[in-house]
């Protein structure tokens, strides 16, 4: 498996070079996907941010590809995604004919060792992402803390769901910073922590997408406080907001954090499978790309509310290949924190 | 205030009264109709199909669609519950306790009849609180914390009394068994993995509907292909005059109907809940609070139909309540209705209730049309549909079962789903065998999670000062009473703890006891499974695991002890009257032998149906297994059994593979020809 990886690794470059170029191949996939139907598994039920984003990618996707293949989303939810992300690396047919987007933290577990996890997250075909948003870590604004520094003084009741970004955020800031945040693990989900927030059961919230936190209006209000924001860049709009990854000065503690901000830079991924033809994989590359320059793909994502904020498939590639570069020891390090919450 | 709240709700009425969005309501009915009577999917696939097609919608159109077909699902699901005795949804599992009964009597008429008009009803109840609420919904709900959740959550497991009829500690035993259930998957505080047996298929926990098909649905269709006869050889009522008098029960018990729907509107503002248990809450309390149910409820009483009908369709509007005024979706369609809010550029909240109060009385006005709609559609068609009943179980079963297989197969798109489905279809027959209550299993499924879940948050937040707050208080009361009532009057029944001793004789041991033995022998195995786990992740299974060994243990020696004396008794002429909470099934005329026999060959024609999907795809398999089904079983016509092969494959076909977009599971026949994959499923 590893050495595959690596073939796949240096077939980028060539292929890159070449793009646009071979008349041939371009041909040939023509051939190969005119009047084929695409499968895009999704990893998760119907309704949610990946879904939503994986639905307007197959909408749209077809009409870029050389044949104009028809794409058919499909819901696979399980294991949050990691069932369908199982079957595309290990079951689906590898010709090219079966796209999927799953959870954007498979590489980062994968880097921790995770052992259920039945794949290598490199030996994808990584196609793009429609989005790449921060996650942030925001309080109420009667919670009287409006800071990281503020954190570290008093203690306020986070809320949180088990094992998921909303728990890790606080655990580790409260071990590497010195934040005494009270996490209050067991909502169902994102929204019930709103709620709790609003009638004064938490004071805050351990992790939530930015995007899906603008919208509300709650932070032109001046209804909650950002204290920080996670991932490897700011948001346009959150530029006051520190990176997670800033706060610390110790060298150890910022690739930790370093690692743990990364799977917010791949956002929403679209793959395909291992070893689909490097022409076909070139070709789903360049369709995306050519897609989410589009004004049109942009507009009709806008009236679905979603921002783009596109990510190249080669951007993907290299980044899941940084994180799973991180230094076993640090990954390791990271790994006890996130299990031993 | 008040000119203005009529005036939104007049400019809303006025606004959906317009062609375009008239036809979207419309044709969400139409949809929602169409999946309340095909077992397995409901609302939730209902609103993932019209999702794509409302975002060019304007959101009155898009909200009256999605609303329409989820407002409906509960009226139609009652046909095939009171037809073959198969819940088309979650919602209508407790229709089947007395609408099945009574189309075995040849009521099939009056069972739908009476159960339209209770959803009609019911759902406008349900419309009409939510338009009333709506303007004080926000300060409310803000007084409703993790505690005051735990509170609902509890007391709506102390239902179990109720639903556990004659055979209370086989209730409770059944519960806990429920609840060890829905804490397999990750758990709420840790993550820790509870067993998942190393599949990922339970990671997200057990999905409900292969356990309400395995449960509630596959028992009864057993049942149908053991005796080999028709549902009913009777039709008392012609249909026509069976439709008038089941109107005539629903608006004569008009009082059961309102507050079945104010129920519904309740139960589905708790989040968590929802039609799975509603019905079976109106159920209990319609058995517990109406004089002489124990004579009649199980045996085919309207009233068993009307009660959970009245509430399963008061559901949506009571769901729309905390979506409306937080974004908090009380369900998983919910949440993908709540992703229209956003599509449209509606914020969840306080502006809900202010300048857009006009889309939130447009919701209100879409359900209440919808239930209208849903019902006189419904009425139309019973008339033809009552009639099924009266035909052969070789032209409904490999039909009914094509559905149930595909519904379950479609929760999680996974192998999966259809092992639990035969798991527990034999674990539901079995039960509804050796007479243990099956709806207390459902419950605990369903509040069990939630209980550990805010009781966690509960002692997280506030440690034990969360036991005062006043709410609470009431609700755990209630829940005491509603447990020790039913208790108390069995022991009085008994003629008090002298009485009971007097039931103590001679030990006798049946072969039934086994199941006792098999529960604790798995119980036990899965205390040993938990000891390893972090605290938070183990406290919970254990808790339980030792309480339902106890219960288990409890009951065993009961049973053994008192068995020869009850049957003295019995035999003597003393009768114990009593709600067996299970449509009751006598095998006694062909035999215990011909039964076992017959039930052998049914359990084969289900394995021969999942080996045949394994090897050669679903599709393929449909054709093949109804022409197996009605020849060998009832030597059908040729002609007949082409033309069901054909049109159920091509039904299953268009739903299933074109609709739902199915991920279909890889075949042995695809892996060795995979030139062959050009057909679906293979």
């Amino acid at each position: 498996m590893k050495t595959h990886m690596r073939l796949m690794g240096f077939g980028v470059l060539p292929a890159a070079l070449l793009a646009g170029a071979p008349v041939m191949a371009q041909g040939s996939v023509e051939e190969f996907y005119a009047g084929k139907t695409i499968d895009m598994i999704i990893g998760y039920s119907p309704g949610g941010g990946y879904d939503q984003y994986a639905r307007l990618v197959a909408r749209h996707l077809g009409n870029y590809i050389p044949g104009n293949p028809e794409i058919v989303p499909r819901n696979m939810p399980g294991a949050s995604s990691r069932l369908a992300a199982g079957y595309i690396y290990n079951v689906a047919p590898q010709d090219g004919t079966v796209l999927g987007t799953a959870d954007q933290s498979l590489a980062v577990a994968q880097a921790m060792g995770d052992e259920a996890l039945e794949l290598d997250a490199s030996g994808f075909g990584y196609i793009g992402s429609p989005a790449m948003e921060n996650n942030v870590l925001i309080t109420w604004h009667e919670s009287g803390v409006e800071t990281v520094d503020d954190a570290k003084e008093t203690a306020i009741p986070i809320g949180a769901t088990g094992g998921s970004t909303s728990s890790q955020y606080p655990t580790i800031m409260n071990e590497l910073l010195g934040t005494r945040f009270e996490i209050i693990t067991g909502y169902p989900g994102g929204n019930d922590i709103n709620f709790a927030m609003e009638s004064g059961e938490v004071s805050g919230r351990g992790s939530v997408n930015w995007a899906s936190v603008k919208p509300l209006g709650w932070y032109e209000e001046g209804l909650i406080n950002v204290l920080v924001q996670i991932g490897l860049q700011s948001e346009a709009d959150l530029t006051d907001v520190p990176l997670l990854y800033e706060l610390t000065e110790n060298e150890e503690d910022e690739q930790l954090l370093r690692l743990l901000s990364a799977p917010t830079a791949i956002g929403r991924p679209i793959f395909t499978t291992p070893n689909v033809p490097e022409e076909r994989l070139q070709a789903l590359r360049d369709a995306f790309d050519e897609m989410v320059a589009d004004p049109a793909f942009i507009e009709a994502a806008a009236n679905e509310g979603l921002g783009v904020i596109p990510v190249s498939g080669e951007q993907l590639q290299a980044t899941v290949d940084e994180i799973l570069a991180t230094s076993p020891e640090v990954a390791a390090r990271l790994g006890e924190f996130i299990v031993a919450e | 205030m008040e000119v203005s709240i009529l005036g939104a709700a007049g400019d809303a009425f006025l606004t959906l009264m317009d062609p375009f969005r008239l036809m979207m309501l419309s044709g969400g009915v139409l949809l929602g109709l169409f999946l309340g009577i095909v077992p397995g999917i409901g609302g939730l696939a209902g609103m993932a199909l019209l999702l794509p097609f409302t975002f060019t919608m304007d959101s009155y159109a898009a909200f009256a669609m999605l609303l329409g077909m989820s407002a409906v699902t509960g009226t139609s699901d009652t046909i095939p519950a009171v037809l073959f005795g198969v819940p088309g949804s979650a919602g209508a599992q407790a229709t089947v306790m007395d609408g099945n009964p009574m189309a075995k009597k040849g009521e099939a008429g009056r069972a739908l009849s009476a159960a339209y008009t209770a959803s009609l009803i019911g759902g406008l109840v349900g419309a009409l609180i939510l338009a009333l609420t709506i303007p004080v919904l926000r300060p409310v709900m803000l007084h409703v914390g993790s505690p005051e959740l735990l509170g609902f959550s509890v007391f709506g497991i102390a239902m179990v009394a109720v639903l556990s009829g004659t055979a209370p500690l086989r209730g409770l035993v059944a519960a806990g068994l429920g609840i060890l259930l829905s804490m397999i998957g990750a758990d709420p505080q840790t993550g820790t993995l509870r067993y998942t047996m190393g599949t990922f298929y339970l990671w997200d926990g057990l999905p409900i509907v292969p356990l309400v098909l395995g449960l509630f649905a596959l028992p009864e269709l057993a049942d149908l292909a053991i005796k080999k006869m028709a549902i009913t050889d009777k039709s008392k009522f012609d249909v026509r005059s069976g439709m008038k008098t089941g109107f005539m029960d629903a608006i004569r018990n008009w009082w059961l109907v309102v507050r079945g729907g104010a129920l519904g509107a309740g139960v589905g503002a708790v989040p968590g809940l929802g039609s799975s248990v509603v019905d079976w809450i109106a159920y209990g309390w319609a058995a517990q609070s109406i004089k002489g149910s124990d004579k009649t409820f199980g045996k085919g009483d309207v009233r068993g139909v009307i009660a959970p009908e009245s509430a399963n369709n008061a559901i949506t509007a009571g769901a729309l309540v905390p979506t409306i005024a937080f974004g908090v979706p009380g369900s998983a369609s919910m949440a993908i209705l709540l992703s229209v809010f956003l599509i449209h550029g509606l914020v969840p909240g306080p502006e809900m209730l202010t300048t857009n109060l006009s889309i939130s009385y447009a919701m209100v006005w879409s359900i209440a049309i919808a239930n209208i709609l849903g019902a006189g559609i419904c009425f139309m068609f019973s008339g033809q549909l009552a009639k099924i009943a009266t035909l052969r179980y070789t032209l409904i079963l490999p039909a009914v079962l094509i559905f149930v297989y595909v519904g379950a197969f479609q929760s999680s798109r996974n192998w999966g789903d259809l092992y639990a489905l035969l798991g527990f279809a034999v674990l539901g027959w079995v039960m509804k065998q050796l007479k243990w209550p099956r709806p207390p299993l459902m419950l605990g499924f369903v509040l069990g999670a939630l209980i550990e879940r805010y009781m966690f948050i509960s002692t997280s937040r506030y440690g034990l000062d969360w036991l005062t707050r006043p709410l609470v208080v009431v609700l755990f009361s209630l829940a005491a009473l509603l447990l020790l009532g039913p208790l108390y009057k069995q022991i009085k029944g008994y003629g008090g703890l002298k009485g009971l001793a007097s039931y103590i004789g001679k030990p006798q041991f049946r072969t039934g006891d086994l199941f006792y033995i098999a529960i604790i022998g798995i119980v036990g195995y899965a205390l040993v499974m938990a000891m390893s786990w972090p605290w938070g992740a183990r406290v919970g299974p254990m808790v339980v695991g030792i309480a339902i060994i106890g219960f288990c243990s409890v009951s065993l020696i009961n049973q053994v002890f008192s068995r020869s004396i009850v049957e003295a008794r019995e035999a003597a002429g003393e009768v114990r009257q009593g709600i067996h909470m299970d449509t009751v099934v006598d095998h006694s005329e062909i035999g215990t032998k011909t039964m076992l026999v017959r039930s052998a060959i049914f359990m084969g024609y289900l394995v021969l149906f999942m080996a045949l999907m394994a090897t050669i795809g679903l599709i393929p398999t449909i054709p093949i297994f109804v022409a197996a089904y009605m020849w060998f079983e009832g030597r059908e016509k040729w002609p007949l059994i082409l033309g069901q092969a054909v049109v159920l494959t091509l039904v299953v076909y268009v739903i299933f593979d074109q609709l739902l977009r199915i991920p279909w599971p890889q075949t042995y026949l695809g892996q060795w020809v995979p030139a062959l994959t050009f057909i679906p499923t293979v």
